[in-house]
């Protein structure tokens, strides 16, 4: 069987999975579905940039299972498992540390945003006719607040063409075709089974392939640079709403009871926006919830097994901890970029 | 005074045929049905007598979110701002803030959907409506090939309103159809202009042939037939095959990403590529002047459908052609379609029971499986929601069912006549025949075209392409 970029990258995180999670956990992983469970899963096994990344349906994605058990990469039990044969398919680095995904919705906003005004003031101020490439209302409004910002538009070409120029001879060849002939001004851009067709390549890789393109574009732009200066009010915090709400009151100095009455959470809420707070901030207060001896073994018995199951770490321990304490040790040893 | 606005505003010189006798009709407060055909600039008969009545807003009824967008965009490209619409696509917010600022509005675009909110039909019949117009109007019909129920409720919402003068408008009606505009709206001694649905421009020709010999007379057809072509199809799958071997092609349809659709109309607006394998979904609002031929590779379910399609070559009044291919099997497939459209004895049996019952539909969606986007299952929805019986639904379906077979019969017989096709067509819509050159087949006096397709044989070049979309009137270097 070929072994297509989306295939890859499904065996990439299968293989990240270890053997501990289910098909309809990497089915909400890479739905970005922003459950406790998911945003852990992301964050333990690795799998931060695939979350909410690759578009498939559900019916699309049973297929794509199905193919690699066929040919032998995985085997489906109650849990996924990729094969030796699957893992000899896997090559370093792996791609699909280049999706984004810990960005969350941020790269493919700031796309809709700098195509569809790339298109708007070229087509302006040539005069020419066009059909908004973008149709988002939100993204509209937004392209029409800056086009009224922007005093010289051939100037502001300029800039952002060699602003993009620039970014793109740091790319790979085949990276910078893929961002150019999505652009949309005095030529129309492709549309996506116009490009797979062109470059040989099945549709839904092509899709990944534009995405880990756009990631990598926007490590070589300039920080300070005109195009990534306009998403600098696009949200991209991992953590849910409603576990930040928790999180400011823990810094002003709530305790946890006080929250959740005060916002009438359930434990087990609580717990969840507590280990998300692990997971995504800088600062900490463990050892509210935890002893330095209890978060010792905690992450020994991880290391040793090699595991993030909660239910057989905790059958190895020597002291008495529940899961969300065992969550909370996870989710702080798991390094943080 | 008329051609003043017409000159300033529009930027025309002259009235086109009818557009005159609709404004006056209108501005002398008569009810008005205009059957003009596509491309006879309808928007206009709308839009100008706004500006000759000091106050009072114009509110238009219209059935497609691209026609009302592309609408909306044509109006603010000429320099008006007091235009607004109301969709599914707009936030509760921007709702909010248009509905609070009614009185300074010229032109007000909204989905029946829409309209059919009680907080809307509040706020607009506090307000003056100069006219009320209705797109697309042959939609109320249940005669007609698009009927949708929620046009059946206009007549009462114009009520409400405080009966403003209409204005219903299309580009396609029998006459049985015109009686049923006329009746759901509740047009008092309307003013009737009507204009013939004959484009002479445009050759007609049929090709029947077997199944799978289908592709192979497309191919020699698209070597007598100039460029820009549209060629349309009934299946997404079908439109995607096609695209695939015919060159220099693209593909469209519902199933496209978003932005993908966007490109690709664009693309063909722009003449950046020549020919668009669609189905249906593509075509309204989409005004683009010199489409040479219309192929379609299945027939459609009405001849009403298969004006309104053909009706996209020729717009600039050149020579041009529309082809219709056809083999043994197509009007089965129709039917299937059509009756997928209905919802099953079956299903119909199971929700009518369950809502006896008094379970909600949520629950019954989830415990059956029902698709609530599925459009069989919503029109079955909506009536039980109106009250009807099971045996009234029934009733209803079957009704719809003979109908639409009948129109399908009607489109047979235009494919299987052996005399001028134009002149069935013309009867078909109560006309008159009309003898002309380039007619049709039968008539057999056709032109042939020779198109030089132009293949695009040039590598991908990225940084060519970058400086192509930023300044492509620089010559490449």
């Amino acid at each position: 069987m070929e072994k297509t970029i989306v295939r890859q990258i499904v065996l990439e995180a299968i293989s990240r999975l270890q053997n501990e999670r289910t098909d309809r956990s990497l089915f909400h992983l890479i739905q970005g579905k922003r459950s406790a469970t998911s945003l852990q899963d992301a964050h333990f096994y690795g799998l931060e940039a695939i979350f909410g990344m690759v578009p498939l349906k559900k019916d699309r994605f049973e297929q794509l299972l199905q193919e690699l058990e066929h040919a032998g990469w995985i085997e489906r039990e109650q849990t996924l498992m990729i094969t030796d044969a699957g893992r000899a398919q896997i090559t370093s680095p792996f791609l699909l540390d280049d999706l984004g995904g810990e960005l969350r919705g941020y790269p493919m906003q700031l796309w809709k945003r700098i195509s569809l005004l790339i298109q708007s003031i070229v087509c302006l101020d040539q005069n020419t006719f066009f059909i908004p490439i973008q149709q988002d209302s939100g993204i509209k409004e937004w392209v029409r607040q800056q086009i009224r910002q922007i005093p010289e538009r051939s100037v502001w070409i300029t800039a952002v063409y060699q602003e993009l120029n620039k970014a793109l001879h740091q790319l790979t060849e085949r990276d910078a075709i893929l961002i150019s002939y999505r652009l949309s001004g005095q030529k129309t851009g492709l549309s996506f089974p116009q490009l797979s067709e062109r470059l040989g390549t099945d549709l839904l890789s092509l899709q990944l392939e534009f995405v880990m393109a756009w990631r990598r574009c926007l490590r070589a732009l300039p920080e300070d640079g005109l195009i990534l200066s306009l998403g600098n009010d696009i949200d991209h915090f991992k953590m849910t709403q409603s576990a930040k709400k928790t999180w400011e009151l823990l810094k002003q100095g709530y305790s946890v009871q006080q929250i959740a009455e005060r916002r009438r959470l359930k434990k087990s809420t609580m717990e969840d926006h507590l280990v998300e707070i692990a997971m995504y901030a800088t600062a900490f207060p463990l050892e509210q919830f935890v002893t330095a001896i209890q978060y010792e073994e905690v992450v020994r018995v991880s290391d040793q097994l090699q595991t993030f199951s909660l239910k057989r770490i905790k059958q190895e321990l020597t002291q008495e901890m529940d899961y969300f304490q065992i969550r909370i040790v996870l989710a702080r040893k798991v390094d943080r970029p | 005074m008329m051609e003043d606005v017409l000159k300033q505003i529009f930027r025309y010189d002259g009235f086109r045929d009818g557009q005159r006798q609709i404004v006056e009709s209108v501005l002398d407060g008569h009810d008005t049905v205009a059957i003009l055909p596509t491309g006879g600039g309808k928007s206009i008969c709308y839009q100008l007598p706004s500006y000759l009545q000091t106050t009072g807003l114009t509110l238009i009824v219209s059935p497609l979110l691209s026609l009302i967008e592309d609408q909306v965009m044509q109006i603010k490209r000429r320099g008006e701002r007091s235009v607004a619409k109301l969709t599914s696509l707009e936030s509760r917010d921007q709702k909010d803030h248009i509905l609070r600022h009614l009185n300074q509005l010229r032109y007000l675009y909204l989905s029946p959907e829409q309209l059919a909110v009680p907080q809307i039909q509040q706020r607009l019949a506090d307000i003056k409506i100069n006219l009320f117009v209705v797109d697309e109007a042959h939609c109320i019909s249940q005669w007609g090939h698009e009927f949708r129920t929620e046009y059946a409720k206009l007549g009462s919402i114009r009520k409400q309103l405080g009966n403003p003068t209409c204005l219903a408008l299309t580009a396609t009606a029998t006459n049985q159809v015109e009686q049923d505009i006329i009746q759901g709206l509740a047009l008092t001694q309307p003013n009737r202009i009507r204009h013939s649905v004959n484009r002479p421009e445009i050759q007609l020709i049929v090709e029947q042939t077997e199944q799978n010999e289908k592709d192979a007379v497309l191919k020699r057809r698209l070597k007598t037939t100039n460029r820009p072509c549209v060629i349309y199809t009934t299946t997404r799958k079908e439109a995607e095959r096609i695209a695939a071997f015919v060159p220099q092609a693209a593909y469209y349809h519902a199933g496209l990403e978003p932005e993908d659709r966007q490109l690709i109309q664009q693309q063909f607006l722009h003449d950046e590529i020549d020919c668009l394998v669609c189905t249906s979904a593509f075509g309204m609002g989409v005004d683009k002047g010199n489409v040479r031929t219309v192929i379609h590779y299945t027939m459609p379910a009405t001849i009403e459908a298969y004006m309104q399609e053909i009706g996209r070559a020729g717009r600039d009044g050149q020579p041009s052609t529309a082809v219709l291919l056809y083999a043994p099997g197509d009007p089965q497939l129709q039917q299937f379609l059509a009756d997928k459209q209905y919802a099953s004895l079956l299903w119909i049996d199971q929700v009518t029971q369950s809502r006896g019952q008094g379970e909600s539909f949520e629950s019954i969606e989830q415990r059956l499986h029902l698709e609530p986007d599925d459009p069989a299952y919503r029109l079955l929805k909506s009536q039980l929601k109106e009250g009807k019986t099971k045996s009234q639904i029934i009733d209803w379906q079957e009704n719809r069912k003979k109908i639409r077979l009948r129109e399908l019969m009607q489109m047979i017989n235009y494919i299987q006549n052996t005399f001028c096709r134009r002149a069935f067509i013309l009867e078909h819509f109560g006309e008159k025949p009309v003898v002309q050159d380039r007619c049709c087949d039968n008539c057999g006096t056709l032109t042939v075209d020779e198109p030089v397709i132009e293949v695009d044989v040039n590598q991908l070049d990225w940084k060519r392409r970058l400086e192509e979309v930023f300044f492509s009137s620089r010559p490449s270097v």
